[in-house]
Formats: C-alpha cells, sequence, structure tokens
C-alpha cells in the first residue's frame, strides 16, 4: 500500500505527522468531555474524538498499520456509542473487536421513540451483528427494527449515495453459502467507493493534504465491505480472491487489498 | 441572516504582517495580485462558476483567464474573488446523520501551519450568512459547508468551508493567534489540546453583540 503513495500523490511523511496529531487530538477530546454534565457538550466531544480516531486510523491503512488502526477504530467506536451513535457498530466491525457480542441490543429499548436518523444507523449494528452471527436474543425486539429498516428501504445513509436497502441486502446475503450473493449486494458499495475515490483525487489541490470529509480508507465505505469479508471467512470463502475479477482503481483495490489480508 | 464566526488560517507570515492584515483586511488574492482591485469587475466575477473553480478546481489553470503573461492559461487561485474559511462542521447537518464533527480550530490549523511544515496564524473573524446561496451579492459568504444549501459539495469540500468575497474587512477580524508547530508537539507530549503562543488583537474590531438584535433591559 505505502508503495503506491507516491504515484497519488501522497505524502506519507504528512500522513505520519496527520496521524500523530488526529490520534492525540481525539484522545484529549476524550478526556475533556469526561465529567461534563451539559448533554450537548458531553457528546459533542465524544464525536469530535470520534472523528479524529477515525480519521488517524484511516491514515494508518494507508501507511500499511491496520493492526494499530484496529485500537483507534475501536476507541473511535467507544465514542461514538458514548454519543449515543450507532454508527459505533462500522468502527467495532473495523476493529474485530467483541464479535461474540450484539451490537444491536444497547440501542432496541429506544426504539419506540426513536427519531429517523437513529433508525437508519441501525443497520450497521444489523450488519455487524448479522456478520458475527451474534443476533440479540429480544428477538420481538430485533424484528421490530428489522421491519422498521425495511419500511425505509429508499432513505439514504451516509453522503455516498447509498440506501437502508443497499444494506439491508448485503446483511442478508451473508446467509447464503454461496458467495456470489456476496458480491452481487456489494456491487452499491464497490461503485460508491471507487467513484468517490476518484472524484477526489480529480481536486488535486484538496486531495494532497485529504483535506475533504472523504478519506481513501473510508471507514463508511471500507468498514461494510471489511464486514462483509468477514461474514465469508465464517464460510470459508474469502473476498479478497473474489475482488480480483472485479475491476477497480489501483488505489481502492490496494486499500481493500490491505484490509481483507486481516479479516 | 446569521453572524457567523469563522477561522483563517495562515502561512507563511510575520507579525508585521499579520498586523496589516488587522488592519487592512484579507483580501481575496485576485486584489492581493491587482491592486488597486478594478471594482467595476466585481459583479462579473462573483459567480457560480468561479464559486465551483475556488472549491474544486483551486490551482488548476483556467482557460478563461490566459493573457500574455500565463499563455498555458493562470491558476485559477491566483485571480480567485473568494477568500476561504472555516467554521467547522459542528452543526453541518441539522438532522443529526453526520458521524463526523470537527472543529474549525482543526482545519484552520493544517492550512496556518502549511501542514504541520512550519509557523502560522489563525485569524477569528465573523461573516454574514442568509441560508441560502446568494453568490452575486458581495456583502453575504456562502456556505459551503452546509449541506442543506449547497448538496453538491458535500462530499470533497474541504471541512466546514465558509467563502467570503473580495474582503473580510478589519471590523470582521477580531484577533490574530501565532500557532508555533513546536507549541502543537508540546501540547501532544502533554496530552494536551494546543494553544496559541500570542494574540493580537484587531484595533478596528466592531463586536457583533453591539449591533445584532438582541436588545438588552436598562442595567
Amino acid at each position: 500500500m505505502r508503495e503506491i503513495l507516491g504515484e497519488v500523490h501522497l505524502d506519507p511523511e504528512f500522513l505520519g505527522d496527520d496521524t500523530e496529531f488526529h490520534t492525540w487530538t481525539g484522545y484529549a477530546y476524550l478526556a475533556s468531555a469526561e465529567g461534563l454534565e451539559d448533554r450537548r457538550q458531553f457528546r459533542e466531544r465524544c464525536v469530535i474524538a470520534a472523528t479524529n480516531l477515525r480519521r488517524a486510523g484511516a491514515h494508518l491503512i494507508l501507511l500499511d498499520d491496520f493492526r494499530e488502526a484496529q485500537g483507534l477504530f475501536k476507541a473511535a467506536g467507544r465514542a461514538y456509542m458514548a454519543a449515543g451513535l450507532p454508527f459505533s457498530a462500522v468502527m467495532m466491525g473495523l476493529a474485530g473487536a467483541e464479535r461474540e457480542n450484539t451490537t444491536l441490543s444497547p440501542w432496541l429499548e429506544h426504539l419506540a421513540q426513536a427519531p429517523h436518523w437513529f433508525v437508519k444507523q441501525l443497520v450497521y449494528s444489523l450488519l455487524v451483528d448479522t456478520a458475527n452471527q451474534a443476533l440479540p436474543r429480544e428477538s420481538g425486539q430485533f424484528e421490530g427494527a428489522v421491519r422498521e429498516l425495511r419500511a425505509i428501504r429508499g432513505a439514504m445513509v451516509g453522503t455516498y449515495g447509498l440506501t437502508v436497502g443497499d444494506y439491508l441486502d448485503l446483511a442478508a446475503s451473508f446467509d447464503y453459502e454461496n458467495g456470489s450473493r456476496v458480491m452481487e449486494a456489494l456491487i452499491p458499495f464497490l461503485t460508491a467507493y471507487n467513484n468517490a475515490m476518484r472524484r477526489a483525487m480529480a481536486d488535486a489541490y484538496h486531495w494532497e493534504h485529504l483535506m475533504m470529509p472523504f478519506h481513501p480508507a473510508e471507514p463508511d465505505l471500507v468498514g461494510p465491505i471489511f464486514i462483509a469479508g468477514h461474514a465469508m471467512k465464517v464460510r470459508e470463502r474469502y473476498l479478497r480472491e473474489q475482488l480480483r475479477q472485479f475491476p477497480l482503481h489501483f488505489l481502492t483495490r490496494g486499500v481493500l487489498d490491505g484490509v481483507l489480508e486481516f479479516v | 441572516m446569521i453572524i457567523q464566526h469563522v477561522i483563517k488560517g495562515i502561512n507563511g507570515i510575520d507579525d508585521a504582517m499579520a498586523r496589516h492584515l488587522l488592519d487592512s483586511g484579507i483580501k481575496c488574492l485576485w486584489w492581493v495580485n491587482n491592486d488597486p482591485l478594478p471594482f467595476h469587475e466585481v459583479p462579473l466575477r462573483l459567480n457560480e462558476r468561479n464559486l465551483d473553480w475556488h472549491q474544486n478546481q483551486y490551482k488548476q489553470p483556467d482557460p478563461l483567464y490566459p493573457d500574455a503573461a500565463n499563455p498555458n492559461n493562470e491558476p485559477f487561485h491566483l485571480h480567485t474573488p473568494f477568500v476561504s474559511a472555516t467554521a467547522g462542521t459542528v452543526d453541518r447537518d441539522a438532522y443529526q446523520q453526520t458521524n463526523t464533527l470537527t472543529p474549525a480550530w482543526e482545519v484552520a490549523l493544517k492550512f496556518a501551519t502549511d501542514f504541520w511544515k512550519s509557523d502560522g496564524y489563525l485569524f477569528y473573524c465573523y461573516v454574514f450568512v442568509i441560508g441560502k446561496p446568494a453568490v452575486g451579492q458581495q456583502s453575504f459568504s456562502e456556505e459551503l459547508r452546509e449541506l442543506n444549501v449547497y448538496p453538491g459539495y458535500s462530499n470533497f469540500q474541504p471541512e466546514g468551508e465558509i467563502t467570503a468575497k473580495i474582503v473580510i474587512p478589519p471590523a470582521q477580524i477580531e484577533r490574530a493567534e501565532f500557532w508555533s508547530s513546536q507549541d502543537a508537539k508540546t501540547a501532544r507530549d502533554n496530552k494536551k489540546l494546543p494553544a496559541a503562543s500570542r494574540t493580537l488583537y484587531g484595533k478596528h474590531y466592531v463586536a457583533p453583540q453591539d449591533f445584532n438584535n438582541v436588545r438588552d433591559f436598562l442595567k
């Protein structure tokens, strides 16, 4: 991975400095959130901490240090969870942490009065739990969550043009022994990732210093693909091999090859 | 109308230049490179095309500006009529779907230190925004960070972008903070958020609470 950074005008030295900055800034914000009684302030500091830690983790993927990145994703996941965001599941999925535990259960009791954005974010937990075969025991509540999500299949999740339905289809594909179902369900994610990469690189000025919300190892997109890789491995199928047949930009492929080595 | 606080990071200047900017305003590069500014051209330059180039093609050769000195087309940033600043992305998404919150100082500090290479200054300013696009209206800044105003920019804009036009006047610049890259590293070692080494204050700053529409009671 590191050896192709020069080809795409990314400087490893800058990435190293920036990783350090985001790591300590993330931990400093986490420390500053401790003991805050104002719920809004507490939540904001947790999400700022998580943003910094996930960015540092994404940088480390580019620097070929996925093991270290996983520690930062785990810390980011905990910060998101403290902030009350089910998005934490993607970070936990990337961290490969606590696979035996459900990520969906903690949120189910809030479902009845939950706002739209909260329900949408449950797709991340559903995806991780299905991949880990760790679905919550409260099956009634779980079915309720799935029904809610099915009812809003067309709703957009995140900023990459993906819908709730894309995540549901991916989670459903894990139940099939044939890996081709997973590949088919991954097409929207791979396409979104590849397109985002190409568009981001076209803006050379902002790209060189990654001054854009999109990251070349974007956890929003790399996360579900990594989680799918894990689900396939459980069934003795290997996503990394199957991806070789899928046309991708060399940087997109480099990032995915790098992380899928660790499923 | 909303009074929006923003931060502008500037690299490669010293205290004297920082003081000059506090006194005379932070000008767009079109003005810096063409002083005196041909004001009659301002309405022609403040358009959506140039705003898009400012955001997405900042250092690309601009085919609309070839001249004898730049036969290969002048890079856009040398004649941009806009001034970038950041407000962070803390409240970018009113519906709380955003999982990334980036404070303004982080973004501005990266530009101010030329991405951790040297010292720089953060200018604390305010601008006027109106919650909708108004590219041709010089008085108002554009909220490119705001998904509801500029959905097309959402994925690849610099984080928290608020774009001022022609100049941020001295009345709207409160202070300039000097940040040394060494201070940032020391803070990191002490596991603390960094702080500025010293601060210069604007002599012409007019605090927005002096003219906003909250009328205080007689005390």
